[in-house]
């Protein structure tokens, strides 16, 4: 009797032990892994921003017909990026009164928006969107898994007139928003598309992220 | 009307065109076009322009773009471009470049002058803040949920191993 009391003490012993292992452990680890960032082979110099390659003449997708010709103006109505699993409705917003772009709220982290003061997707120029990384609402948001886009993915964005407006990715950079570089909003000769959003470390001080994942699209045609 | 024009040798022609037009069209500007338009503080804006004109027969060897309304030096010279009389330059706009309507001037070699007409668009002058760090602050909940039942398990056994060892005792 006495032993097998000694053996259920034991066990309570090692539960207790284990459990304020596993009760610290889970404090300090995360509940999700950060977000992706786009390798630094992808990295585009400063100098290349304002420019952007022209479209390639190769078809986006085979069997598929795409006009190589810029767009009229149309409100982008929603985004899909086949890659990563995004398919979101996209809103119209201009900018703050502190000169930062409008985005969002975190009660809806999987609703992207457009900077409608510059061009619509299709046009000359360069067309932002604007995305949420993650919300405490949800963990992961819309924009969560943008710096594992890679060289040739492909983008969708229909617009207001029905068209659709075909994309494909030809970088992707981190830059740290104390030097973020204003070259990401000035515009392309060749309609191109930016989508960005948060990454980097955490400043858990200022509860923000240090940089901003910026992925850049050449426009393909429209269908 | 078509057998007059044909009755009129093609110097004639010309000359007859010049002398029904209107003064208004006799004076148009030399047509610019600019790419991208609307463009963007920072963005690199190609002009083009086409110094060819009626009123002026001799064709332009050179053309300018007078900058300093985009603060851009006052006298950019133009290139040649592909066709008889164009002109082509890129510039790149300052970044600092306020929002608005701007109408840079373009002298034509040939005497012409013309006026672009570009809008530039506001662009944000700061990072957009697009999470609020959910996933990485948020701690592993499962892994402590997990822990703490553990811990709790064992005290409520090693307790009741207690409380049953002090009743055997005091039945002792």
């Amino acid at each position: 009797m006495r032993a097998v009391r000694g053996v259920i003490i034991a066990l309570a012993v090692a539960s207790m032990t284990t459990g304020i292992g596993l009760a610290i452990l889970g404090g300090r680890t995360l509940r999700w892994a950060p977000p992706p960032q786009p390798p630094r082979s992808a990295a585009l110099g400063a100098g290349q921003l304002g420019l952007g390659p022209r479209a390639s003449p190769r078809p986006a997708r085979p069997g598929r017909r795409y006009l190589p010709r810029p767009m009229a103006r149309s409100r982008p109505l929603a985004l899909s990026i086949p890659a990563i699993g995004v398919r979101a409705r996209i809103i119209s917003l201009g900018l703050a009164a502190d000169g930062a772009p409008r985005v969002p709220p975190l009660a809806t982290p999987f609703v992207t928006s457009w900077y409608d003061p510059g061009p619509a997707p299709g046009q000359r120029g360069t067309a932002i969107v604007f995305g949420h990384v993650d919300s405490a609402a949800v963990g992961p948001a819309v924009f969560y898994n943008l710096g594992r886009l890679r060289r040739g993915d492909l983008i969708e964005v229909l617009l207001a007139d029905r068209h659709t407006a075909l994309f494909r990715v030809y970088a992707a950079e981190l830059y740290q928003k104390a030097s973020f570089p204003r070259a990401i909003y000035s515009y392309t000769q060749w309609p191109t598309l930016r989508l960005i959003t948060c990454g980097g470390a955490f400043d858990r001080h200022t509860r923000s992220y240090l940089g901003n994942t910026v992925v850049f699209a050449e426009y393909v045609g429209q269908g | 009307m078509h057998l007059v024009l044909r009755a009129v040798p093609p110097g004639g022609l010309l000359m007859a065109v010049l002398a029904l037009a209107p003064p208004a069209a006799l004076a148009h500007s030399p047509p610019v076009v600019i790419t991208p338009d609307p463009a963007a503080p920072g963005t690199s804006t190609t002009f083009t322009v086409n110094c060819a004109s009626l009123t002026v027969l001799s064709p332009a060897t050179s053309a300018t773009l007078i900058g300093t309304t985009l603060g851009l030096s006052e006298h950019i010279p133009m290139q040649a471009g592909p066709h008889s009389n164009e002109f082509v330059t890129t510039v790149v706009l300052p970044a600092g470049l306020q929002p608005g309507r701007y109408q840079p001037d373009i002298d034509c070699g040939n005497g012409l002058s013309a006026s672009a007409a570009l809008t530039v668009n506001p662009v944000p002058v700061v990072a957009p803040g697009t999470g609020d760090g959910a996933t990485a602050t948020t701690a592993n909940g499962l892994l402590s949920g997990l822990g703490l039942g553990l811990l709790g398990g064992g005290l409520v056994v090693a307790a009741a191993a207690a409380a049953g060892r002090r009743l055997r005792r005091s039945r002792d």
